[in-house]
């Protein structure tokens, strides 16, 4: 394709560096916030560089008061848990519903897509009360276990893998292969960028949650990321906005990381283009 | 070519006496099954989707080493039959053997047969290294030691793993691709594809190789010479080959032998040869030869007298065919009918001329039937449009069928007979 003379691009450059400016402005007010002290947080001036920096204060207050790192380290051991299982019950399943007949077939698609219907919040309850009976509260198990099935997994997946051609599948079968190696070997290989693009939706998911983490969890060195911000927040009387977003950015730290790695992916699996050429 | 034959429909009656090298002794293809023991044999095939029988009743056998086309028009069910072969279709009814084992009941990776597929099903996330490995990958190593990265570690798997790349070097270099092992299959040509699926079949040395339309999709100049590969590579591995195309020029040049599917049947299973001189159902006639087969209305009358529009053309029907009184079908190929002192009065429409050859089409006076003749091209001068010509057919190549496509014996007249 041709290049455009840059004069052309300057409205649409314009208009989408706006939008983004909208939407990153929350954030970067948060950066400069996290390294301000606490009179040059309520000044009314606009300033993003502070006067005098506070950048050892706030973040060393965080890193005194509470356990910045475990409170990281739960969070990856929740959402890594979390996305281990749902990538090993939902990958199967959707190859199931995508390139194997059996009946009863489209009634199951049917509940999958029954299930995207109910918001997570409506079976908060019973299944609290199920994780109490089974006395599993306080536990990485209560954390993990009610996300294992994702049916929307099973619905990303399921799409994405109908695309896969039927030939590549049975050629697959005459080399040798069973269905679970084909799952594994030939299917999930080829839908690396739908794996990629929800292994972020649900990272991002559960890093972020709070409504989950506050039911079944009470004792402090199980708290999640968010959890530790609000803990944070309540120890150390709301007012000290500095360290409370130095804070904050340690937690959102690892996501933005990840999120940069795998922008491409991220990109191409939203458009579903990862298995042309 | 073994001397080893099948043919699926009887012949109504015994082909004439001066044709009887033509064809070869037909037998019941069911019988076949005790002889050879290491090819493929199909006992009975039915398969139905839902009310639609697809195979209703199909038996073959293919000998070992040897070269089968299945060959029809689409939706014939030539595909669904390979793929029974190759179980990734079960059987309604009837049992399929590979090497003298039943495997109907057995999965595809049971069955110890490779196919090439239409658009070669390459993995498109491998390497052609690792492409052609997998077949022996997933054979010779246990699941623990195809565990990737741990597995490696295990005693002996190196080794393996070793004699495994060897294998698969080996015949990526009798494929010319040796040094294409590296790249993705999005890397490579149609044609560098095609030899990597090729070589993923033959990597493993099986007991049979299908191939499903596999030079559909490649340009014609390579297809052309594709062929000749295809089958000089069938020569060297020696394993039985089911060979399924929509393309009877591709069945006719590359086969040892030629199954015509149509409607869910075999109607024929011969050498190219006998598929083409000797067909035993009309409709293999006119699928088979490119122009395709003139069919002329006749008359079986008096004594066996074939005539056509009420002209006599040197041919009685025998056998069977010969008490038969009634319209019949006259079938001939166009190089066997050519303008004639006397003959069936026909127009010269249109020709087209084609270097070594020259194709006349006429229209038949009487019955407005069209009729294709190839004449050496040095006869371009004798013919000109809107001329009409006679035209005789060759009596002793002419073939005649029944009002139901089946083929009926006839026998060359000698003059006197023809007008007595």
């Amino acid at each position: 394709m041709q290049s455009r003379p840059l004069i052309l691009d300057l409205p649409r450059l314009a208009l989408l560096s706006l939008a983004a400016f909208v939407v990153l402005a929350p954030y970067i007010w948060m950066v400069a916030v996290s390294v301000k002290p606490q009179d040059e947080v309520f000044k009314a001036s606009l300033s993003l560089i502070p006067q005098k920096w506070a950048l050892v204060e706030n973040y060393g207050k965080v890193l005194a008061t509470i356990p910045v790192w475990t409170y990281i380290g739960n969070g990856l051991i929740v959402c890594f848990g979390i996305l281990f299982f749902q990538i090993l019950f939902a990958v199967p399943a959707a190859y199931a519903l995508a390139k194997l007949n059996f009946r009863g077939r489209e009634l199951v698609f049917g509940f999958v897509m029954l299930g995207l219907l109910v918001p997570y919040q409506t079976t908060a309850l019973p299944l609290y009360l199920g994780i109490h009976q089974l006395g599993l509260l306080n536990s990485y198990t209560a954390l993990i276990a009610p996300f294992t099935c994702s049916v929307f997994a099973i619905f990303l997946f399921r799409q994405f893998f109908r695309a896969i051609p039927d030939d590549l599948i049975n050629a697959a079968r005459i080399d040798g292969m069973g269905e679970f190696s084909i799952v594994w070997r030939v299917v999930l290989p080829n839908a690396l960028p739908a794996a990629t693009a929800f292994a972020i939706f649900s990272v991002v998911a559960h890093w972020n949650d709070l409504f989950w983490p506050l039911i079944v969890i009470q004792k402090g060195d199980l708290y999640t990321p968010a959890m530790g911000i609000l803990a944070f927040r309540s120890v150390e009387a709301g007012e000290d906005y500095g360290a409370l977003m130095a804070a904050a950015l340690l937690v959102t730290a690892p996501l933005v990381l990840a999120f940069l790695l795998a922008q491409r992916r991220f990109i191409e699996g939203i458009t579903m283009t990862g298995l042309k050429g | 070519m073994g001397g080893f034959h099948t043919g699926v429909t009887e012949p109504l009656s015994k082909v004439q006496a001066d044709r009887a090298d033509a064809g070869p002794q037909l037998a019941n293809p069911g019988v076949a099954s005790g002889v050879c023991m290491s090819g493929i044999v199909l006992h009975d095939i039915q398969k139905s989707f839902g009310t639609t029988n697809v195979l209703r009743g199909v038996s073959l056998s293919v000998a070992q080493g040897e070269f089968l086309s299945l060959v029809g028009p689409s939706g014939c069910g030539k595909t669904t039959l390979m793929r029974i072969i190759a179980g990734l279709e079960a059987v309604s009814s009837g049992a399929v053997q590979i090497a003298g084992r039943d495997v109907t009941a057995l999965r595809a990776a049971d069955r110890d047969v490779a196919m090439v597929f239409q658009n070669y099903a390459l993995y498109p996330h491998l390497t052609v290294r690792q492409n052609i490995g997998v077949p022996l990958m997933m054979r010779r190593l246990s699941a623990a030691e195809r565990v990737p990265f741990f597995g490696g570690l295990l005693p002996g798997v190196a080794e393996k793993q070793r004699t495994i790349n060897a294998d698969v070097v080996n015949a990526a270099e009798m494929l010319g691709i040796g040094k294409l092992m590296d790249r993705k299959p999005a890397q490579l040509s149609g044609g560098q594809r095609q030899r990597v699926a090729l070589g993923r079949a033959i990597v493993r040395h099986p007991m049979a190789f299908l191939m499903d339309e596999p030079l559909s999709n490649l340009d014609a100049a390579l297809r052309v010479t594709t062929r000749s590969e295809i089958v000089a590579l069938h020569r060297r591995v020696g394993a039985s080959t089911v060979y399924v195309t929509h393309d009877q020029s591709e069945a006719m040049t590359m086969s040892d032998r030629v199954a015509v599917m149509m409607d869910g049947l075999i109607l024929q299973v011969g050498t190219p040869e006998d598929i083409y001189t000797n067909p035993q159902d009309l409709r293999v006639a006119a699928f088979i030869g490119s122009p395709s087969i003139n069919m002329l209305a006749a008359e079986i009358g008096l004594h066996g007298r074939v005539t056509v529009g009420s002209v006599p053309i040197g041919l009685g029907a025998s056998g069977h065919g010969a008490s038969q009184h009634g319209p019949a079908i006259l079938a001939i190929r166009p190089e066997d009918i050519a303008p004639h002192a006397t003959g069936i009065a026909a127009r010269i429409e249109h020709q087209e001329y084609l270097g070594e050859s020259l194709l006349v089409h006429a229209r038949v006076l009487d019955s407005g039937e069209q009729v294709i003749c190839r004449l050496l091209p040095e006869k371009r001068r004798h013919v000109a449009r809107g001329e009409t010509v006679h035209l005789r057919p060759d009596p002793a190549k002419a073939l005649l069928f029944d009002g139901d496509g089946h083929r009926l014996g006839s026998r060359v007249l000698s003059l006197e007979d023809a007008h007595g």
